[in-house]
């Protein structure tokens, strides 16, 4: 029996809801709610109790709502506002925002059971209903905006067997763009390749919007972190002597074929002739990265050369084939 | 013997039972009788019956109100049932203190509150509490419409719901005129309050203005004493044409 064993003021801290009420959801109402000091006895049935002038004046201050934390108040919203959402969200805003902009300029309403059908309704239009009733909604317009301006661009895998099919573009989308692409939504104009090369695909946004997005198939480059160090590391050391132009590819070539021997070093020209497309997409990636500012470990490029036979897998093979 | 026939505490009921007074339609009379606001400065306890917290025994209990006064000018806004509680308090809070005279006043601010039916901003005095109110009940003209009238207590809340009432109850002339889209669309909302146009009129008048509109439903303007002789002398002059006798002429 804790109930009751605490006293009048827990009593009436526990029966806080007023007794009559015309709204079911009422909450603590901005006012100043007095107690009395003193007990009023007890009167009969049917009479009002008789109070004494003084004594049942003395009133205490059980509280004053508007010194406790202000409340926020919950509103849908009709139209994209910044920083809250856009249609059809139901947000929590404080209550000085919500009255004198929001429900005056008339950008969200209450959260009405009628109200509230109304949006549920729209949300089920969205979902089941012909193309034509939709309407977009603000993250979709997003979503296009976003996908616009994007390009995609896939590494293939080592193996032989990559092919590049619509499970692959969607993981691709997912892990590159942080977009999340449904196989439904994604329209490939091919089913499956294995070149490399420039392509395009169309995804569908909430089956209204659909964009255009160019998809690029660069063959496998270690994304591994100590390859990228030696690649940099290769990039800047020979640019402190020579041109850039000349030596980027000089040295990419000479790089890959250090492990072997020297004499080799010689057939490199009519390498780089064959090679020409891979080492075009290689010096646009080291020249990427000798951009990007990195520190200068001359020490540990010694002991990085020695790693270069197992490193670039994909030149070896190349350079095995033109040999 | 007894001083008077009946008590005078009675009078009041009694005056109302007679004259103009008694012609006053029902309802309007029903509406005047005088019951509890729900408690707003208090927190009432909502149990007939509760076990004594120190003895642990059943006990009656019963609800105190704390009496408010309401200030004339709390008619012409919409203070949301708060008034002004003046009474004492303890020094520190404290029994044994000296006993202080308090009043607490609510704190009041003017804004602006756009009703729909009436497509119209008003500027009236509220409280936080009004506004908190409006917000949980949905809309101005919803927590009008749905306040009863000791809740609202004021003149000006009354006249707004009787004139929201009344245009709702004549939607096809004075609901948005223009605007038959509006219109139907406002009406759906506050479908479920609407009443009788006879009802909507009398709602919210105070005791002298209903008396006034009684008597100006009942005034005939007095007709001169010279129609009702010209009658009377016609309808004599009927009865004597007609009693005497009918000469046939044979010729």
């Amino acid at each position: 029996m804790n109930m009751w064993s605490s006293g009048r003021r827990v009593l009436h801290d526990l029966l806080r809801q007023p007794a009559v009420r015309s709204f079911s959801l009422s909450p603590a109402q901005n006012t100043v709610v007095v107690e009395r000091w003193w007990q009023v006895p007890l009167s009969k049935v049917g009479s009002p109790p008789r109070l004494h002038p003084r004594r049942h004046r003395i009133y205490k201050l059980v509280e004053d709502i508007k010194h406790a934390p202000k409340e926020k108040m919950e509103l849908i919203l009709t139209q994209t506002v910044p920083k809250l959402g856009g249609r059809g969200d139901t947000v929590f805003v404080k209550k000085s925002v919500g009255r004198n902009k929001l429900l005056l300029q008339g950008l969200a309403v209450y959260p009405s059971p009628e109200n509230k059908q109304m949006f549920a309704e729209e949300l089920r239009l969205l979902r089941e209903g012909k193309p034509e009733e939709r309407i977009q909604t603000r993250t979709g317009q997003l979503t296009v905006a976003l996908l616009k301006r994007s390009k995609l661009k896939i590494l293939k895998m080592p193996s032989d067997e990559f092919q590049l099919t619509k499970e692959v573009v969607c993981r691709q989308f997912q892990k590159k763009l942080g977009v999340v692409v449904p196989p439904h939504a994604l329209s490939l104009p091919f089913e499956s390749v294995k070149d490399s090369g420039d392509y395009w695909c169309e995804v569908t946004v909430n089956g209204m919007d659909t964009v255009r997005i160019p998809i690029s198939l660069v063959p496998y480059e270690d994304p591994s972190a100590s390859y990228q160090r030696q690649l940099k590391t290769q990039m800047q050391q020979p640019q402190a002597t020579t041109d850039v132009s000349e030596t980027a590819a000089e040295e990419v070539v000479s790089a890959a074929a250090e492990g072997e021997a020297a004499v080799q070093a010689v057939s490199d020209a009519t390498v780089e002739a064959e090679a020409g497309k891979d080492s075009g997409s290689q010096v646009s990636e080291a020249a990427a990265l000798a951009g990007v500012s990195a520190d200068q470990d001359q020490t540990a490029a010694s002991t990085r050369m020695s790693q270069d036979t197992t490193a670039p897998p994909s030149d070896s093979p190349k350079k095995d084939d033109s040999k | 013997m007894p001083f008077h026939k009946y008590s005078p505490k009675i009078w009041e009921a009694l005056k109302l039972k007679q004259g103009i007074y008694a012609r006053l339609p029902k309802h309007y009379l029903k509406s005047l009788e005088q019951k509890d606001p729900s408690p707003v400065h208090w927190r009432p306890l909502g149990v007939q019956y509760r076990a004594n917290p120190t003895t642990r025994q059943k006990e009656r209990v019963q609800d105190v109100p704390i009496p408010i006064y309401y200030p004339p000018s709390s008619q012409d806004g919409l203070w949301g049932g708060e008034g002004w509680i003046s009474g004492f308090r303890y020094a520190n809070n404290d029994k044994m203190s000296t006993r202080l005279k308090k009043t607490w006043k609510p704190q009041l601010f003017k804004r602006e509150l756009y009703s729909e039916i009436l497509d119209h901003k008003f500027t009236i005095t509220v409280t936080a509490r009004t506004l908190d109110l409006i917000d949980a009940a949905f809309g101005f003209d919803s927590y009008i419409l749905s306040t009863s009238k000791e809740d609202l207590n004021s003149k000006l809340g009354m006249d707004l719901k009787r004139a929201m009432l009344l245009r709702l109850a004549r939607r096809n002339t004075e609901l948005y005129p223009s605007d038959p889209v509006k219109r139907e669309k406002v009406y759906n909302k506050y479908k479920q309050f609407e009443i009788p146009e006879e009802e909507a009129e009398w709602l919210g008048l105070s005791l002298e203005e209903a008396v006034e509109k009684q008597r100006q439903l009942e005034h005939k303007e007095p007709e001169p004493l010279f129609k009702a002789c010209v009658e009377e002398l016609v309808k004599e002059l009927h009865v004597q044409k007609l009693s005497e006798p009918h000469l046939i002429e044979n010729k």
